[in-house]
């Protein structure tokens, strides 16, 4: 399998030379063309920094990101406050990357529509998304992204704003159309069921200067469901990440202390 | 028979609580008549209290002094003429003002290189008193309208530049990273992004200008009016005649000038952001 992103010894920091804090680093990594890998790790710890150096918003200090891709914008994002455009219908925001790309307005109006349908929001194609909820603003941010079918989807806590219950039905709907038209996905989630239930890997990051600690492949095959949630592997897993995470929050927590 | 005290807190339905539909309704016509009563009471209690004599009918006169005082104006001395005149330079200066302040709004607020290129000189002519500016361009422009047009222009650019520049500086970082991602070129981002997302604050901009551009014209006029003709001129000359009741009626005139032209802007603004909708509202 080819990697369809690689990072190599990559490094980043923000602010000025004398008052430089170290976000990321060093970063090493494969993700290959088709998988679905979750990121999870603490709060702060430089993971939608490296989202961000994926979707070429912000480059790294050090290294490089590698994209194997002929096209020059390979990925779509999903972002964790929406940002879908207020002064656009619905089916204009979801046609908005199709725009962009030149598509006919006809074939993306279609195009638009066919993934709006599938998020269950095509009834809502001319409404404005101020009479939206939170939950069908994300889903059209969703569909906005995945209108343009794109090679690599990058979503940044996309479900984070979203309750319980909508979250779950989300999340089901996200993996059935993955699961129908497999894409690169980078996902990043706090949320460590959610990464297990849909990723092919979950890498955990450790606490600033942001590294990754485990690479764990999950085990369950595809097509997966929901049910998975109820088996005992599942539960170990979870245990298992949790575990991770606390030690690396705690002994981050001690460190600061220390100082 | 115990009854049995209700003790805590209790919450019922309210009036709009029950019906929703009449009680906006309801509400929708005490407001309407609100709107309209309380300037007609204003005008009622100004003719009440000059014909009584209250105060001085010579410094205050009533409504319908002033009223027929407007309607000699009209009829005897052109006043259409002024008031035409005065709209010219008023819009010619508030549009070309406009325009050019949005223009280095957008330039300046986009542009990292030319905001710090510009905005140190431009800010040091935001200090300057603009009216002041009315000796040079006199003498540079001659005694017409071109240099009161161009004064109001440099007023109203400063109120719409600084504030449409913050506008576009502080729209949401994701909006654009959206379409950075999507592959956006320069123009699809003013176009799709930082145009709609600043129109809002735009127009509030733009509502503001008016009265600055009123102001500035009349007050211009009271320094020089071409042909000595002008809304601003017919005011001013009411203190030379000692005839409040011209002064008065001027008055009246741009206050109903200012608000015809905010009308005007708001229409246009129902209209270009049907997004914005008062009654559209967050439905979460």
């Amino acid at each position: 399998m080819s990697a369809k992103i690689s990072a190599s010894k990559v490094m980043r920091y923000f602010g000025s030379k004398d008052n430089r804090v170290h976000a990321v680093g060093e970063l090493n990594l494969d993700i290959n063309d088709g998988e679905f890998v979750c990121i999870v790790g603490p709060s702060g710890c430089g993971k939608s920094t490296f989202l961000r150096m994926v979707a070429d918003l912000i480059r790294p200090s050090e290294g490089e990101v590698r994209i194997n891709s002929n096209k020059t914008r390979p990925a779509a994002m999903v972002f964790q406050d929406y940002s879908i455009y207020p002064w656009k219908r619905v089916i204009d925001n979801a046609r908005f990357g199709l725009d962009i790309a030149g598509v006919p307005k006809k074939e993306g109006n279609e195009r638009a529509l066919k993934y709006l349908a599938k998020l269950g929001l095509a009834d809502r194609a001319r409404s404005y998304p101020t009479t939206l909820s939170g939950g069908m603003k994300q889903r059209v941010a969703i569909a906005r992204a995945l209108a343009v079918e794109p090679e690599i989807l990058l979503m940044d806590e996309p479900f984070a704003a979203v309750d319980a219950q909508l979250r779950e039905i989300l999340q089901e709907e996200l993996l059935a159309l993955w699961q129908a038209d497999r894409r690169t996905v980078l996902f990043i989630t706090h949320s460590l069921d959610e990464a297990i239930l849909l990723a092919d890997r979950v890498l955990v990051m450790s606490a600033r200067p942001g590294r990754i600690i485990a690479d764990i492949k999950v085990p369950f095959e595809r097509p997966r469901d929901p049910s998975v949630r109820s088996t005992a592997e599942f539960a170990k897993l979870e245990g298992e990440l949790r575990e991770l995470l606390r030690n690396e929050v705690n002994s981050h927590l001690a460190s600061l202390e220390a100082k | 028979m115990a009854t049995e005290k209700n003790t805590g807190l209790v919450y019922t339905p309210r009036a709009s609580d029950q019906d929703p539909v009449r009680f906006n309704r309801r509400r929708r016509i005490v407001e309407t008549t609100l709107a309209i009563a309380v300037p007609i009471a204003l005008l009622v209690f100004i003719q009440v209290g000059t014909d009584l004599k209250w105060w001085n009918r010579v410094f205050y006169p009533s409504v319908t002094d002033v009223w027929r005082e407007l309607v000699r104006m009209f009829t005897e001395k052109d006043f259409g003429y002024d008031l035409w005149v005065t709209i010219k330079r008023l819009l010619l200066g508030y549009i070309f003002g406009s325009l050019l302040g949005l223009f280095f709004g957008f330039v300046l607020g986009l542009n990292r290189l030319m905001r710090k290129a510009l905005e140190p000189t431009l800010n040091a002519f935001y200090t300057i008193p603009k009216i002041a500016l009315l000796a040079p361009l006199l003498i540079a422009f001659g005694f017409y309208d071109r240099p009161v047009v161009i004064l109001i222009s440099i007023t109203v650019f400063f109120f719409v530049w600084v504030p449409t520049q913050a506008d576009v500086m502080s729209v949401q970082a994701s909006f654009r990273e959206a379409a950075t991602v999507f592959g956006v070129n320069r123009w699809q981002m003013f176009r799709h992004v930082m145009l709609p997302a600043t129109l809002p604050g735009i127009f509030v901009t733009l509502r503001v200008a008016i009265s600055v551009a009123i102001l500035t014209v009349i007050g211009v006029e009271f320094v020089f009016a071409p042909e000595a003709r002008g809304l601003g001129y017919v005011i001013n000359d009411a203190r030379g005649s000692l005839t409040a009741t011209v002064a008065w009626a001027g008055i009246f005139v741009a206050s109903i000038l200012g608000v015809t032209f905010t009308w005007i802007v708001r229409i246009a603004e129902r209209l270009l952001l049907p997004w914005n909708k008062e009654d559209q509202g967050s439905k979460d």
